[in-house]
């Protein structure tokens, strides 16, 4: 049974990980507009041609 | 971005936010308007980086600073210059003034907000516009400064922010990633604690070692606390606020529950005895923080709606100074009498007076008129119409909050506050439902005491947690906001989600004619005589500026051909010379009278007058070769939509100022019994009101005329196009051209109403069955805690998945 002592924090220590960098997501505003980075990649020859 | 400028000026065009460039794209989420990708990837840009102070200061537009949170933030409400640039003077010594404020989610903070007047000493009312979280709130400074308002609101758990839209998209945009974590925190802590709670379940019927099932309930304890610190508090601070107040809040309930659950964890967990709720706390503040979430996004899909109308008005004025040299400034820093100079193309910053020039304005924003208006020194332009010809000087009449744009903006704002009275009624249920509760829970305290305090406590977690009117209190406004936000993806503008109700209950519809089943505009419906100097025809019309002689242009295979010596005749009509031939083109008399075999044509444009139609005669060399009989024709899909209609079994008639001939032949065309011609707009006022006595009535119309009428049916529905009066007077208002949106319009509101029923019968049972079992001990708290955020989840999901407005989702 001592695995689980050894594995329990480190599935807790992926999970922080996650969260973590979730939160570093969210600060940076990736998430803040869904929609718009699928529109602006369509956008981007335009951008080029001009 | 040059090439962009070249984009063709349509009557629906509006500015872009970053270069000013008119687009017809629709505005992205944040409210902005751009038209293009990477107009929209540098106003971001700019903004990320913090330069918008900076940028504002290159483009001329003030743009104010961002709200902070502190303490000292409130005397800036205080200034004099606040009140005299924000608030309202409503009568001697009483001020209204916008606040935006933070935090609002639900029907449970309206009903707290209101009641602001008690709480606050010196405020005599204050509404709150859910769907903007717009607080409107009429005060005595003198009483009650502003900096004392908003220290209460933001006792209450509201952060109070000055209503200015730039620092709302700030604000907004915050609150959304401090929501985002939230919930990212709470999602994961709630799959974790699930996956130990597993084990443990697991354990309990399996076998376990002890001291394993021990470090895994310990693990839960730890693992759940970043859940209930960070991403739980605003239950806890709603809960606080509503205890300070004395209200009961639906936070009240919900931080007893998560409380009790979490503190009876742990001592179970030192105890080492008993269950441990943690996975069921978890999950539950991940549902309720879900749930919200999704409302706050429907609410936010509403308010920039509205918006929209309010962003049609330039924010860079060019202003000339005294010595004739021009500056551009920001839009609200526009004083009375400032001389402003219009370009072509541009919209007008402000209302005024024509000093100089003379043009065409393009006023379809708020006449519905399709055609722009000719204007002349001295003539009265408005914010938001269109500079359509040459450059127009203009001296400043209203600015800011006083002109028509935004009168109309705040009528629509204001009718956009009043509320279904199906959604006022579950709030003071919910209110009484908290209450309720509470003293439910102490009597099953005291009540179950013999068979002992675990017990007893136990019944009671179960109870409060089940008792919450979640279900209940979310059905109707998420439903309602649901329906809305699909009727705006289908450019169907519902206002108020009391209008959404009363659509259901509609059994009458009365059309206006012109315009709405019409086209409104004029086009060649007969033509007799030579065909082939329509070209002609066309090319001399192109330089004519009216009805006529644009449904003359239009129609016909474009050839360009030269017209010269073009003449007009205002009133008669027009002459001028094309590919060698002289042309007459006019009405019927004054053309007969310039030609030699004029009387015969001019007698059979009296037959086509009678049928209704517009007559006019086209002469070659002072001889007459065409008749043209004009006419307003049927809107394409005209005769579905009242097919549609009158298959719902609603009964339909047609009222219209209109001619008697022609409002007959229309309505045998369209199949519709009951008419009347040659009604005034008080006429129509008054058939609305008779009709209304013993049914209910819906007013379909666009124009000025009719807006008496809208605002008196139990539904008034403008159409696309319509005038501003009209837009304003409506509950619903159709932005897309044709009419197969009111036949949308009735079977999504029929549908939502559906939905809200539903809605409301499984939250009743659900509390009804979950309080009784909770009480006689059936229902654990575990079974309650999963349970609630169950019951929630279905009234979440059955709002977001039935079918209301446009094709299923």
């Amino acid at each position: 049974m001592s695995t689980l002592y050894v594995l329990l924090p480190l599935a807790l220590f992926g999970a922080g990980a996650w969260t973590i960098t979730f939160l570093w997501c969210v600060r940076n505003g990736q998430m803040d507009d869904l929609e718009g980075s699928a529109w602006r990649m369509l956008g981007d020859d335009d951008e080029n041609a001009q | 971005m040059t090439s962009l400028q070249t984009i063709s000026l349509e009557q629906s065009s509006r500015a872009c936010t970053y270069c000013g460039t008119r687009t017809r794209r629709a505005a992205s989420a944040s409210g902005h308007l751009f038209c293009c990708n990477g107009c929209e990837t540098a106003h971001r840009l700019i903004r990320e980086a913090g330069l918008n102070d900076g940028f504002a200061t290159v483009l001329g537009e003030a743009r104010p600073a961002r709200p902070r949170e502190d303490a000292q933030s409130f005397q800036a409400f205080d200034d004099p210059g606040y009140l005299a640039e924000h608030g309202r003077e409503h009568s001697a010594g009483v001020y209204a003034v916008d606040l935006v404020l933070e935090g609002v989610h639900c029907a449970g903070c309206l009903w707290l907000l209101e009641k602001l007047p008690r709480l606050c000493h010196g405020v005599s009312s204050a509404r709150l516009n859910l769907a903007q979280a717009r607080l409107t709130v009429v005060f005595e400074p003198a009483r009650a400064p502003l900096s004392k308002v908003t220290e209460t609101l933001s006792r209450l758990g509201y952060a109070a922010h000055p209503a200015r839209d730039a620092s709302r998209l700030d604000m907004r945009r915050r609150q959304d990633r401090v929501m985002l974590m939230r919930m990212g925190v709470a999602f994961a802590v709630a799959a974790n604690v699930m996956l130990m709670a597993v084990a443990l379940y697991c354990g309990d019927r399996f076998g376990i070692a002890p001291e394993v099932r021990r470090f895994l309930r310990w693990a839960s304890l730890v693992v759940t606390l970043p859940s209930l610190l960070f991403s739980a508090l605003p239950f806890f601070r709603g809960a606080w606020a509503a205890l300070r107040t004395r209200t009961a809040h639906i936070d009240l309930a919900l931080a007893l529950s998560l409380g009790a659950g979490y503190l009876q964890g742990i001592v179970n967990t030192v105890r080492n005895s008993g269950a441990i709720y943690f996975d069921s706390v978890t999950a539950l503040v991940f549902a309720l923080l879900a749930s919200r979430y999704v409302h706050q996004r429907k609410q936010r899909q509403a308010a920039d709606a509205t918006e929209l109308l309010a962003a049609l008005a330039p924010s860079v004025a060019h202003r000339r100074g005294e010595g004739g040299a021009v500056t551009d400034v920001a839009s609200a820093s526009v004083v009375l009498g400032d001389i402003i100079e219009v370009r072509a193309g541009e919209a007008f910053p402000v209302d005024g007076e024509v000093l100089a020039g003379s043009g065409c304005v393009d006023t379809a924003l708020l006449s519905g008129e399709s055609e722009p208006v000719d204007v002349r020194a001295g003539d009265a332009v408005h914010a938001g119409t269109i500079c359509a010809g040459a450059m127009l000087l203009v001296r400043a009449t209203a600015t800011g909050g006083d002109t028509r744009l935004a009168r109309l903006t705040r009528t629509m704002q204001a009718a956009a506050t009043t509320r279904a009275e199906i959604i006022e009624l579950t709030d003071r249920f919910g209110a009484y439902f908290v209450i309720g509760a509470s003293l439910l829970a102490a009597a099953t305290v005291i009540a179950a005491w013999p068979l002992g305090a675990d017990i007893a406590i136990d019944r009671a977690i179960a109870l409060l947690i089940v008792a919450c009117p979640c279900a209940l209190g979310l059905a109707t406004p998420l439903a309602m906001s649901s329906a809305m936000a699909a009727a705006a993806r289908q450019r169907i503008l519902i206002k108020t989600s009391a209008a959404l109700e009363r659509l259901t209950r509609v059994e009458t519809v009365i059309f206006d004619k012109t315009g709405t089943l019409t086209e409104g505009r004029l086009t060649v419906a007969h033509w007799f005589g030579e065909r082939d100097v329509r070209d002609a025809v066309r090319a001399l019309e192109g330089h004519v500026n009216h009805p006529v002689a644009r449904a003359l242009e239009h129609g016909g295979e474009a050839r360009p051909l030269i017209a010269s010596q073009v003449k007009q005749h205002p009133g008669l009509g027009v002459t001028g010379v094309v590919g060698g031939a002289h042309l007459i083109i006019g009405a019927p008399h004054w053309v007969a009278a310039n030609t030699a075999n004029g009387k015969l044509w001019e007698e059979m444009a009296g037959d086509l007058a009678q049928q209704g139609m517009t007559p006019v005669l086209v002469a070659k060399n002072h001889e007459v070769v065409a008749l043209a009989g004009l006419a307003d024709r049927l809107r394409d899909d005209a005769r579905e939509t009242v097919a549609a209609l009158q298959a719902r079994g609603l009964i339909l008639s047609l009222v219209s100022g209109d001619d008697p001939r022609v409002v007959s032949r229309v309505a045998r065309q369209l199949g519709i019994e009951r008419f009347e011609a040659l009604a005034s707009p008080e006429r129509k006022l008054a058939i609305v009101r008779d009709l209304e006595t013993h049914s209910s009535v819906a007013m379909v119309g666009d124009g000025v005329n009719d807006a008496a009428a809208l605002a008196a049916a139990t539904v008034g529905i403008a159409v696309h196009g319509g005038a501003e009066a009209s837009m304003a007077a409506a509950d619903v208002y159709i932005d897309r051209p044709g009419l197969a949106a009111i036949a949308d319009t009735f079977q999504g509101a029929h549908r939502a109403g559906r939905v809200v029923r539903i809605g409301i019968a499984f939250g009743l049972i659900y509390n009804v069955i979950g309080v009784y079992l909770a009480v006689s001990g059936v229902v654990t708290p575990l079974m309650a805690a999963l349970l609630m955020p169950a019951a929630s989840l279905t009234v979440v999901t059955l709002a977001h998945t039935m079918r209301t407005f446009g094709a299923r989702r």
